[in-house]
């Protein structure tokens, strides 16, 4: 560690995502020339994330207390579980109002490429929430995986359906394939190759 | 390297970071520009413009705009060729395996060199894993060969000390000297069965296509501890898509049967 405190900032700052040593050094010099009191708040919004911010004990959302607000909701589907990889994925369905039943948020992907494997994920506390070893909540119906299409979103979905499915719960996968909207003369090659991989029957 | 600012060449994305809000830096292994990091602007937000084209195991031709002095170079376009990546998510083993051609090729890419058979190797081992189920052999072969691609590639038929060609006599092999050593001059480091460096030999020169049958059940374990250290002398740390392999194959967590990993493959096949 620096015992320069503008070259420590610059460190602490270039160890998020997509900041480089350049960009924190000009966010540094910004805190540094903005008044004392963005600083201390700044600071604080900082240590209060971590020190209250917690999982939530049914579905590993990020909450305050011990269960987050759609577990605690009583009109939720509690047996409806939608696996995502991230609390960036809950908010985004959330904000379509559309979907009633509840999630369970695996904190990642697996990633040979990053060394995540099943056991960084949230996989365990999943599958005992659908053998019905979970005491806070009723054993799910039913399972959506809806990891992002991509190969190690894929791939998740297919190790997470090959665990659930000797626990007889019903597994689905959300779709995936040519935008709505889209046209197929535009699609590019691996979408539809993708969408026709994974085509269903018409009913 | 001289190079013109402008370039097509065929390419794939063997790592993807997101950068800001909307964009990604990715390192891509080219045919014609060696190994390079690559800014695609609006990866991130909008998929209009280079479609799923950029997922992992994806070959196509890129359009890149070369970066001067050490500056990131920008992807202008990337139109698939080839999508492997669709049969590899379809196995988490395949994906592990995948991944570890990946890292091998990408680590062991020597700075700012065009590498276009180091490149067809890589692209040659994603064909046969994405056509063919995992096997141990496959990962063997493509060790050796990427390391014979970049000049780094163990001696295995002469004692690296007195030359004398390797008989059946009992053999040893030395990591940190790059090979295996005769009796009358050894024994040192790892012991080698004969059975295992005739597998070795004939891994190194074997088609990828034709690998996976290379290495013996017998030997199969022995073959991989082997070429795990001599990957990790080169690289200088653990290969971390082995590891991701090694708990997968191995699941030692409760609550994870190691059936789950692949009920695809057969139990000896899945070795890493
Ligand atoms: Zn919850
Ligand atoms: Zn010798």
């Amino acid at each position: 560690m620096s015992a320069d405190p503008l070259n420590r900032l610059v460190q602490e700052l270039a160890k998020l995502p997509g900041i480089g040593e350049r960009t924190a050094a000009r966010l540094a010099f910004h805190i540094l020339r903005a008044p004392a009191s963005y600083a201390q708040q700044l600071a604080a919004a900082i240590t209060e994330l971590k020190a209250r911010l917690s999982e939530c004990e049914v579905c590993c959302m990020l909450t305050e207390g011990q269960r987050c607000r759609v577990c605690r909701e009583p009109r939720r589907d509690a047996t409806l579980v939608m696996v995502v990889a991230t609390p960036q994925d809950v908010l985004a369905i959330e904000r379509t109002a559309s979907y009633s039943g509840t999630y369970h948020v695996l904190h990642g992907l697996l990633s040979p490429l990053d060394g995540v494997g099943p056991d960084a994920l949230r996989i365990r506390a999943l599958l005992a929430r659908c053998g019905g070893g979970a005491e806070a909540s009723p054993r799910p119906r039913e399972v959506i995986l809806a990891t992002s299409p991509s190969v190690e979103g894929d791939a998740t979905a297919l190790y997470l359906g090959r665990l659930l499915r000797p626990l007889g719960v019903r597994t689905t996968r959300i779709a995936s394939g040519v935008p709505i909207g889209g046209e197929i003369e535009f699609a590019d090659g691996v979408t539809l190759h993708r969408a026709i991989e994974d085509r269903r029957e018409l009913t | 390297m001289t190079l013109p600012t402008a370039v097509t060449t065929a390419a794939l994305v063997s790592r993807s970071v997101d950068y800001g809000e909307a964009d990604r830096v990715l390192t891509l292994l080219t045919r014609d520009v060696g190994k390079v990091a690559a800014l695609a602007r609006g990866a991130r937000r909008s998929r209009r413009r280079f479609g799923a084209a950029l997922d992992l195991f994806v070959v196509g031709r890129a359009a890149l705009r070369l970066g001067r002095d050490g500056r990131l170079a920008t992807l202008e376009r990337f139109d698939p060729t080839d999508d492997y990546g669709t049969s590899i998510a379809r196995d988490v083993i395949k994906l592990a395996h995948g991944s570890y051609l990946l890292e091998l090729a990408r680590e062991l890419w020597p700075a700012d060199q065009r590498e276009p058979e180091l490149f067809a190797l890589v692209v040659d081992g994603l064909a046969t894993l994405a056509s063919q189920r995992p096997s141990a052999g496959l990962l063997r072969a493509f060790e050796l060969q990427v390391l014979r691609a970049v000049g780094l590639v163990p001696c295995l038929d002469r004692c690296v000390r007195c030359g004398a060609a390797a008989g059946n006599a009992a053999l040893s092999f030395s990591v940190a000297e790059g090979g295996v050593v005769c009796s009358p001059c050894g024994p040192t480091g790892w012991s080698l069965s004969g059975a295992a460096q005739q597998a070795l030999l004939a891994l190194r020169d074997r088609p990828l296509m034709d690998a996976a049958g290379g290495a013996p059940a017998g030997v199969q374990r022995e073959l991989r501890d082997l070429m795990l250290l001599v990957v990790q002398h080169h690289l200088g740390r653990r290969p971390r898509a082995l590891d991701f392999l090694i708990e997968l194959t191995e699941a030692t967590a409760p609550g994870l049967p190691p059936a789950a990993a692949g009920a695809t493959t057969p139990p000896v096949e899945r070795e890493a």
